[in-house]
């Protein structure tokens, strides 16, 4: 295609848009102006036939026709008309202008025949004759016609023309001066522009761009240009950038990577493959044979060779391959072809990765994956471990003796599909998925044998990223079986330890009976006569004697029994009642044994033995550490059990995690004896630790304490002073009773308050708990850790502190000193004094000298915010 | 272009072109129309007025006919008279007097409107005018003098009380009875002749009230229809049961009826009108005219 000068291309558009434009104008006001002239003249037309019907319908309905030649001769002198005929209605011409045409009829072409009003255009004649009925009433008398001449008309039309042609002309002229002057204005921008491109294109990019003014697509054009420059420029260094960033990756990277002619031959390497093969630099491998270098085996390079041959690229294929120093190495190679335009083969590109230290690991990997499948088979314990969907994952040895089903058959089957029985723990399986927290279940018979019972956990799981759950069943059969003979063998050593105490009493009752015998014998033997009263007197003592060793012997009986445990409704109160009775008759004499049973039935669902056995031993340890434990000269103490109903609250809760329900009963069992410190009080429940004399105790007591609570869904805290003696809380489920509601979780009414409160306590979970509840509820709190730093900040911030909040039992200055000193510096001091102990007659001392109050440890967030209230507003 | 010179003779030849042109109307009226019926209306009316009034009458009895009917009309009566003398309508309506000076013609009687009318002459009932010879010295209203509701009874009144109708009164001929009525009644005129029963029509019948009667002519029957001697019966029947089938029942032919001031079209004979002949045949104005 022949390419013109932008000038030309301008010109001979202006010459077509403004040929085109001319002839367009031509046509349109031509026509414009015929219609309109020709409308004009038609109206005109009219008006005169319109004229001439009214003016000459008398005469045609009268006949009258003389009149009309006259009117004719008149109307045809009237500009335009060329000439005028009347006729009537049948055509024949009465009147006329062309005088010729009288006694003719009026042409056919023209004749109305109906009622209509018509125009013709005669192009022949250049005239427009309008044709009109002269009518009235419907009724047709003539004819009137009318020839206007149309040569003004096509004269001014010609003339219209030839004016707009010229007119057209100098337009056409005007526009190739126009483009001219275009042309010039663009193509030397354009030129300019093409010489920087250019320089562009050779990589100049600092080449001057030209800005020219005044004509907006060259400024932009200048501006995208200076863009598109500068955008050139930029990706030109980010180019250079990149690649000497790969260059830097290739020369850094781990991996060996080359390139390789068609041959094979090392085009380029980097270090990494260097080093990898062991040669002594890059150059010494530019041009050896890739293939040849590599490949250890001829079978193996003919391997290689038929997998790029098929694919064109080989992933990951492993070969061992001897470096320059004859060490085998495992490496991973990984090619591609890079073909040329024909399909034949241009080069090779590839990366080659040493994997011996991660074949290493794996085989590492899989040995240690051995041996923990051989612990996991070898377990007696059943491990079954299932993915999220429930289905079998492991199933070891145990499993499969338990079930009878092998692994093969197991793994990959939903559990509940494969062992059924564990369909009664889906709710388990969930909530450990949901929770992501273990799941314990003791005493579980799980299986149809009834001999066998199992503990259940099930442990939250998460293996190759996809959570699960891991169960494992103990068989603790064998285990139950020797928990209940140790718990019968314990028994029979509450029983001996209480044997002392209970011959001595025994042997008062004997005493009681034998010494009214013995004198009811003398008084018989001697003859003295007895009277019915002082007979009925000696045998009453007797009976009654002999009612009380029988009430003993019952005691000991309940308790020695031996039997299943029975789970049925147990009012602790009158379990309380029943180790009362045994106490009486077996603790020490120096004991003075206080009772605060619950105001009302304290139910819990235990067994009836087991409840007492527990109420027994913590009594009996209270009694010894305060008797047979004392190394001082002190003897005796008093025994305090309680039983109260605790409503579990967020502070409960936060001490005691174990609490699970809403409401547990609370059996505290005190005493004033030799107390113990926290190393002790932390091994108190472990099998056969005992700080007995060797033979007074064999270590078992608490360890079954805390079986039998735990099993019962409760759980037990010890409070111990060294030399104040301790408290044991046993917690237990409160048990609803048909009618009894249970409180739903307590609804904290809570008594706010405000001022600074400070706490003085060396238990730092204690002291920090008391410290939330305090901030909790409105108030600002001080704290110390012990007697001494509290006396120092109550001496700092007396004017402030609105209460102090004491313990009883602490290190360097006990509670009550401090509270002497406090009142030293403020005899208004308000102290709440808070203990582990319940309120006995070492408290009650306390409460002498002045202190408000006293709270029980522990307390709870309620308990705490109304004391510390109540002693604010005392 | 040769420009062309008429000579002498070509001069006498075209005037004698243009004379024949401007006669042959005349020469040549629409007779070569044979088969039309020319039906020829005495110029009692405009003749828009007559197209109006007589063209849906023509229009049926075209249609019983089944041949054109040429309604047509005269611009005078002396035209009329002319014409009709000359034979030229084969269907009349021709005014009394005129029919009486036609009638030796050929013309018969074949049919006339009913109820006949009277001409009367009429004052304002505040004029003071209460007879004839109170009329004298006023200013008179009148048709013309060819109408004898409209005139020639009021000059036989005038002569019978020696009233001289040039010196002795100052009359009007108007010609339309509309400019007569409200011209009296408007005091631009004292006396108005007029027929009479166009008090009653309905442009009059508001102001009719005002108006007294001084005298009144003899009874006028309506126009005659005539046809023209040598019509065949068969096609004056059929024109006859057109004209008397008008029913003031049928609103299409009480227009017709009411446009003509007649109640209805009855058939009729020379016998009807010879009364009136008696009335008029010593008018001065039908003697000489």
């Amino acid at each position: 295609m022949t390419s013109f000068r932008l000038r030309t291309h301008l010109i001979v558009y202006c010459t077509a848009i403004t040929l085109l434009l001319t002839t367009a104008l031509i046509f349109l006001y031509s026509d414009l102006f015929k219609s309109h002239a020709i409308g004009n003249l038609s109206a005109y037309g009219m008006a005169v036939t319109r004229s001439t019907s009214f003016a000459v319908i008398d005469d045609l309905i009268t006949e009258d026709y003389a009149p009309l030649q006259e009117y004719v001769r008149d109307t045809a002198s009237l500009p335009s008309i060329d000439s005028i005929q009347i006729a009537n209605n049948q055509g024949n011409i009465l009147a006329a202008s062309e005088v010729r045409l009288l006694g003719t009829t009026m042409e056919d072409d023209f004749v109305v025949k109906d009622k209509d009003l018509k125009v013709k255009i005669d192009s022949a004649h250049e005239q427009l004759v309008v044709t009109a009925p002269i009518a009235v009433g419907g009724m047709v008398f003539g004819i009137t016609r009318v020839s206007l001449s149309m040569k003004p008309i096509l004269a001014q039309l010609r003339e219209i023309q030839r004016n707009t042609a010229l007119t057209g002309l100098g337009f056409w002229i005007l526009a190739v001066f126009l483009g001219t002057f275009l042309a010039q204005r663009l193509s030397g921008p354009v030129q300019r522009f093409m010489q920087v491109t250019d320089s562009i294109t050779l990589g100049n990019f600092n080449v001057e761009i030209p800005t020219p003014k005044g004509v907006l697509e060259l400024e932009r054009f200048s501006h995208t240009l200076r863009v598109m420059a500068s955008t050139i420029a930029s990706r030109e260094l980010a180019l250079q950038n990149s690649e000497r960033k790969f260059r830097h990756l290739f020369e850094r990277a781990m991996e060996g990577i080359f390139v390789a002619n068609e041959k094979g031959e090392l085009l380029d390497v980097n270090p990494a493959f260097i080093s990898i093969l062991g040669a002594s630099s890059r150059e010494t491998m530019l041009g050896r044979n890739l293939f040849a270098s590599i490949f250890e085996s001829e079978e193996s390079f003919a391997k290689f060779k038929k997998l790029i041959g098929d694919q064109g690229f080989v992933k990951n294929y492993e070969l061992t391959l001897i470096a320059n120093n004859s060490t085998p190495i495992i490496a991973s190679l990984t090619c591609h072809v890079v073909r040329g335009f024909g399909g034949g083969v241009n080069k090779y590109e590839g990366l080659i990765r040493d994997i011996t230290e991660q074949k290493t690991a794996e085989r590492e990997i899989a040995r240690i994956r051995n041996y923990l499948n051989n612990i996991i088979e070898s377990m007696p314990s059943v491990l079954v471990t299932l993915d999220s969907d429930c289905i079998v994952t492991q199933w070891n040895t145990a499993a499969c003796r338990l079930t009878g089903i092998s692994s093969q058959e197991a793994i990959g089957r939903k559990i509940y599909d494969t062992a059924p029985f564990f369909c009664k723990y889906t709710q388990q399986v969930d909530e450990t998925n949901r929770s992501r927290n273990a799941v314990t279940l003791h005493r579980e018979q799980v299986h149809q044998d009834p001999e066998h019972l199992y503990n259940l956990t099930f442990f939250p799981l998460v293996a190759n990223g996809t959570a699960g759950v891991a169960i494992r069943l103990d068989d603790i059969t064998e285990l139950e079986h020797k928990e209940q003979q140790l718990r019968q063998a314990q028994k029979m050593e509450s029983i001996g330890t209480l044997a002392g105490g209970l011959a001595h009493d025994f042997n008062n009752v004997l005493a009681g009976i034998l010494g009214n015998l013995s004198l009811l014998q003398y008084k018989l033997k001697g003859h003295q006569a007895l009277s019915v009263t002082e007979m009925s007197e000696y045998l009453d003592r007797m009976e009654n004697a002999g009612q009380r060793a029988v009430d003993m012997v019952r005691q000991l009986l309940t308790l020695s029994r031996k039997q299943q445990a029975d789970l049925v409704p147990v009012d602790l109160n009158l379990s309380l009642k029943h180790v009362r009775k045994i106490g009486e008759n077996t603790f020490d004499k120096s004991v003075l044994m206080v009772e605060h049973p619950a105001a009302e039935p304290a139910y819990v669902l235990a067994d009836i033995t087991e409840m007492e056995q527990v109420l027994l031993n913590l009594c009996i340890n209270a009694v010894h550490a305060m008797t047979i434990m004392r190394e001082d000269t002190q003897w005796g103490g008093t025994l305090t059990v309680a039983i109260e109903k605790i409503t579990v609250d967020p502070v409960f809760q936060k001490k005691h995690p174990e609490a699970v329900g809403n409401a547990y009963w609370r059996v505290s069992v005190s005493d004033t004896g030799v107390g113990m410190d926290t190393k002790t009080a932390a091994k108190i429940f472990d099998p056969f630790f005992t700080t007995k004399e060797q033979g007074k105790g064999t270590g078992l007591g608490l360890a079954m304490v805390y079986n039998i609570v735990r099993q019962q869904q409760g759980f037990i805290d010890v409070y111990s002073e060294p030399g104040l003696g301790s408290t044991f809380n046993v917690y237990l489920p409160v048990l609803i009773r048909q009618g009894e509601v249970l409180p739903a979780a307590q609804s904290l009414d809570i008594m706010r308050g405000e001022g600074l409160i400070l706490v003085v306590d060396d238990d730092e979970l204690v002291r920090s708990m008391a410290e939330d509840v305090l901030l909790a509820v409105g108030y600002s709190v001080l704290t110390a850790a012990n007697g001494q730093e509290g006396v120092d900040l109550y001496r700092q911030h007396q004017a402030r502190i609105k209460a102090v909040l004491l313990d009883m039992a602490m290190p360097v200055m006990s509670g009550r000193e401090a509270f002497v000193e406090m009142q030293k510096i403020n005899p208004e001091v308000r102290v709440l004094l808070a203990s582990g102990f319940r309120k006995d007659n070492r408290v009650e001392e306390i409460l002498q000298l002045g202190v408000k109050d006293f709270l029980q440890k522990p307390y709870t967030i309620t308990s705490l915010a109304s004391a510390v209230k109540k002693v604010i507003e005392a | 272009m040769q420009r062309i010179s008429a000579g002498p003779a070509v001069r006498v030849l075209l005037s004698l072109l243009a004379l024949w042109g401007m006669a042959w109307p005349r020469l040549c009226p629409a007779q070569e129309t044979t088969d039309a019926i020319r039906f020829g209306v005495y110029p009692y009316k405009s003749p828009k007025s007559v197209v109006e009034v007589f063209g849906p009458l023509a229009v049926r009895i075209e249609k019983r006919l089944g041949k054109k009917v040429q309604l047509v009309s005269a611009p005078d009566s002396d035209t009329f008279l002319k014409k009709s003398q000359a034979g030229e309508y084969d269907l009349a309506l021709p005014a009394i007097t005129v029919y009486y000076k036609i009638q030796p013609a050929g013309y018969t009687v074949i049919a006339k409107g009913v109820p006949s009318f009277w001409g009367g002459v009429i004052v304002r009932q505040d004029s003071g005018i209460k007879t004839i010879e109170q009329c004298r010295g006023k200013k008179v209203a009148a048709i013309g003098e060819y109408s004898y509701a409209g005139y020639m009874f009021f000059k036989d009144l005038l002569d019978e009380k020696k009233i001289d109708s040039t010196k002795d009164l100052d009359i009007h001929f108007l010609g339309k009875l509309d400019t007569i009525i409200y011209g009296v009644l408007n005091k631009k005129y004292d006396v108005g002749v007029i027929r009479l029963d166009t008090l009653d029509m309905k442009d009059f019948a508001p102001i009719k009230d005002q108006f007294s009667i001084v005298a009144r002519s003899a009874e006028i029957p309506q126009f005659p229809f005539v046809v023209k001697s040598g019509m065949d019966q068969r096609t004056i029947a059929a024109i006859r049961e057109v004209l008397t089938s008008l029913s003031p029942d049928k609103p299409e032919d009480l227009e017709i009826l009411k446009s003509l001031q007649i109640k209805k079209i009855v058939g009729a004979t020379k016998a009807d009108y010879d009364p009136f002949y008696e009335v008029i045949k010593n008018n001065d104005y039908y003697k000489h005219h």
